[in-house]
């Protein structure tokens, strides 16, 4: 009995013992950063992300998918990505909705941070990046410091995603339009109602502003309020120390309200989306047109180019309110992926870290500048001879501090909705202090 | 005594038999019903008394009558039944009329029945997403169709942009709507229609009925069940309208054209609150079949048409 006692504990320590070196053994592997030179056997990876296959004047898109099809090729029988990317915003966060109700989440997905993700982040359902920047450096360091704003979230420690696109709100022009109505570029808010005010006198019409996709009023209320009140409004109006229907808020809404009211926005605001709002400025039936960066690629991929071909195009700063804060902009970081941890193995996750940096290398995105010239993330190093870039880079490289959208700092996640929906009432007759209330009313319904 | 007995035995035997037949033919359907309707049913009935932000594995908290507070104090939630009465009050008052008259046109006997039969089917056969983007493409007051007849008539006069004015733009849907279904309500008084025996028409038109007489004495009575299917369909097909509002105002602006199916879908996808949307959905459920009994009971068979 003795013997059997003493039998069964030497074979209960040994398999105490061998079962730390198996975990041990584990969590080497575990805490491996190096994707590229690990194993892989067959994963499948599935990525969400808002481009179209087949697209002929996306160049992002045809560049993802010629990456995509490369990075099975060279991966064959070890890692095979499947694309499940919707281009359409709504159905596309819906469908990532639902994914993670039910658990059954996508491998990596495009988003574009602050509240929107930010559950995710707190449930602990995203990947935190930071052991893998610090083993590859030269990846991190690829990356503009102002585009990690994306993947950073108050309260949380770790670096949550890799943003790749960048942007910054800007003033497009026409150079003939301008002219032909004695107008000059505007540089300061009152500069631009007085541009306005000689176009349509010139039978000319200054804007034809769209908010049908409901983002570009919440979009120019967070630039003005920035170039109104400095970069420290975004974090005041976040913590409640500055509320969307004060003084302040209403003021930059009155700002909005008055441009409608003089007819200087156009007719049709809210049938009107961004891309017939582009379209009628690329033909030449408005004057100005306010909107991302992104536009430099769209205008020079368009189809209309007479305009850009022609260099009569410009492209500045939105006008400041407060000359003070001129250079501050609204913009950063984009487009970020973001890796799942929700129901996935270590393998998969591990593939899918090797995928998405094999995305986002400063030689892979300056690929992808060449077949969409635009602002990215990283530190693109080619020039693309598109001027309208050339002129944003100058800009950007001259800001002396910027902020997202003003939603995104909210801890209310409804924010973004909220705030969007509610502007649109300024293009309907509410009163500048209605709008405000009116946000205010909804987000406490939110709470 | 045997004999008797011997024919219970069998009789049993086949009772049994058909008792176990019929249970495995039922099955299917049932478990079907079961794990499409009544689970989910059950699941949003259960949600709707609790918080959950949608996330996999977070804690469903439970908050009691909240959510139905909350939903029923919510000024939003009111404007949106007062559209969803909008459509009701346009399906009853436009609809019903336009698609019986069609219905009665088409069972008529005019020579190139069967093209117009087919040409006021047609615009229920384009898909609500196409006559949507169809019709918020002829509105537009940039490129739209006034614009197109402005242009063409040398004048410049503003063009209001309809789907942006508040009960304007729901009452706009609504028409669009009742253009779009006219053709598919048609069918349902067309088949009500046919089925009166001409017999009867022929024999009022002997004694001197006129017309109209026939239809109100003949014709409307006798399609009670017609006019039954249709309230039903209308009411409740009105309750839960979201395809043709979401494609041409996306319930806007400023949620001004929402409907409560447009609340329950914006509560949950974009405003995380999965169990508010639960509420909605369960409200909407309760609406649905009330109204649904009401109306069967207004139509009931032993109560005659009022004209």
């Amino acid at each position: 009995m003795k013997r059997l006692k003493k039998a069964a504990a030497i074979c209960l320590a040994g398999f105490t013992a061998l079962s730390t070196v198996g975990v041990t053994g584990v969590y080497a592997e575990e805490a491996n950063y190096d994707v590229d030179n690990m194993e892989f056997e067959n994963v499948e990876l599935r990525v969400a992300f808002r481009f179209t296959r087949d697209s002929e004047i996306d160049g992002q898109a045809k560049w993802y998918y010629e990456m995509v099809d490369q990075f099975n090729q060279e991966n064959e029988g070890r890692i095979h990505v499947t694309d499940e990317s919707i281009s359409t915003e709504s159905d596309y966060l819906e469908k990532l909705t639902t994914d993670f109700a039910s658990g059954d989440v996508p491998n990596a997905f495009v988003e574009y941070g602050g509240s929107r993700v930010k559950e995710y982040v707190e449930a602990g359902y995203l990947l935190d990046l930071t052991s893998y920047l610090e083993k590859y450096p030269d990846w991190k360091d690829g990356v503009q410091e102002f585009a990690w704003a994306t993947t950073e979230f108050d309260g949380v420690e770790g670096t949550y995603g890799i943003p790749w696109s960048a942007y910054q709100l800007c003033l497009y022009y026409n150079k003939d339009l301008l002219e032909a109505a004695g107008a000059q570029e505007p540089e300061s808010w009152d500069d631009l109602v007085d541009a306005c005010g000689k176009l349509k006198e010139a039978g000319i019409q200054p804007f034809n502003y769209s908010d049908k996709d409901n983002y570009h009023y919440e979009h120019l209320i967070g630039v003005l309020a920035l170039k109104a009140y400095g970069p420290e409004i975004a974090e005041e109006l976040a913590s409640d120390a500055e509320s969307y229907n004060g003084e302040k808020m209403v003021a930059i809404y009155q700002k909005m309200k008055d441009m409608i009211d003089a007819g200087y926005w156009g007719d049709a605001i809210l049938s009107t989306d961004v891309a017939t709002e582009r379209s009628m400025f690329e033909a030449g039936q408005a004057a100005f047109f306010i909107d991302g960066t992104w536009n430099c690629g769209t205008f020079q991929n368009g189809s209309d180019r007479t305009l850009f071909d022609a260099e009569k195009i410009g492209v500045t700063r939105v006008p400041y309110i407060d000359e003070a804060y001129k250079t501050v902009e609204m913009g950063g970081g984009s487009d970020t992926y973001y890796i799942t941890t929700l129901n996935q193995s270590e393998e998969e996750i591990a593939a899918t870290v090797k995928f998405i940096k094999y995305l986002t290398t400063v030689n892979a995105i300056n690929q992808m500048c060449e077949y969409s010239p635009t602002t990215y993330a990283e530190k693109v190093t080619i020039d693309t001879g598109n001027y309208l870039l050339n002129d944003v880079n100058v800009i950007m490289a001259e800001n002396t501090d910027s902020r997202l959208n003003l939603p995104n700092y909210d801890t209310n996640s409804s924010a973004t909705d909220t705030i969007r929906n509610s502007l649109q009432a300024l293009a309907t007759g509410a009163s500048a202090q209605e709008v405000g209330d009116n946000i205010v009313d909804k987000m406490s319904a939110y709470e | 005594m045997p004999k008797n007995s011997s024919v219970h035995r069998v009789k049993n035997k086949i009772d049994k038999k058909d008792i176990t037949v019929t249970i495995l033919f039922l099955i299917p359907a049932i478990l079907i019903c079961a794990v499409f309707i009544i689970y989910p049913v059950i699941d949003t009935f259960v949600l709707s008394f609790k918080k959950w932000n949608g996330m996999f594995g977070a804690v469903k908290q439970w908050i009691g009558m909240e959510n139905y507070y909350k939903i029923l104090t919510d000024k939003m939630f009111w404007n949106a039944m007062l559209n969803s009465v909008y459509f009701m009050v346009g399906g009853f008052i436009i609809l019903m009329p336009l698609a019986f008259g069609l219905a009665l046109l088409v069972t008529s006997k005019i020579k190139g029945i069967s093209l117009f039969r087919t040409c006021y089917f047609l615009p229920c056969m384009l898909g609500t997403t196409a006559v949507a983007l169809m019709w918020t493409f002829i509105l537009n007051p940039n490129f739209g169709v006034f614009h197109v007849i402005e242009n063409w008539l040398g004048i410049d006069l503003p063009i209001p942009d309809v789907l942006a004015v508040k009960t304007l733009n729901i009452w706009i849907v609504i028409l669009v709507n009742n253009w779009m279904y006219a053709g598919y309500n048609m069918l349902i008084f067309a088949a009500g229609l046919v089925a009166i025996p001409e017999t009867l028409n022929e024999a009022a038109a002997l004694d001197g009925a006129s017309g109209w007489q026939r239809i109100r004495y003949i014709t409307l009575p006798l399609m009670k069940n017609s006019f039954k299917v249709f309230s039903i369909l209308c009411i409740t097909g009105c309750l839960k309208v979201f395809d043709i509002i979401w494609a041409m105002t996306r319930g806007g602006p400023n949620d001004v054209s929402s409907t409560p199916s447009i609340m329950l879908y914006t509560q949950g996808f974009s405003y995380k609150f999965f169990g508010r949307s639960s509420a909605y959905g369960v409200i909407l459920l309760v609406l649905g079949v009330t109204l649904s009994i009401v109306t069967n009971h207004i139509l009931r068979e032993d109560k005659d048409l009022v004209m």
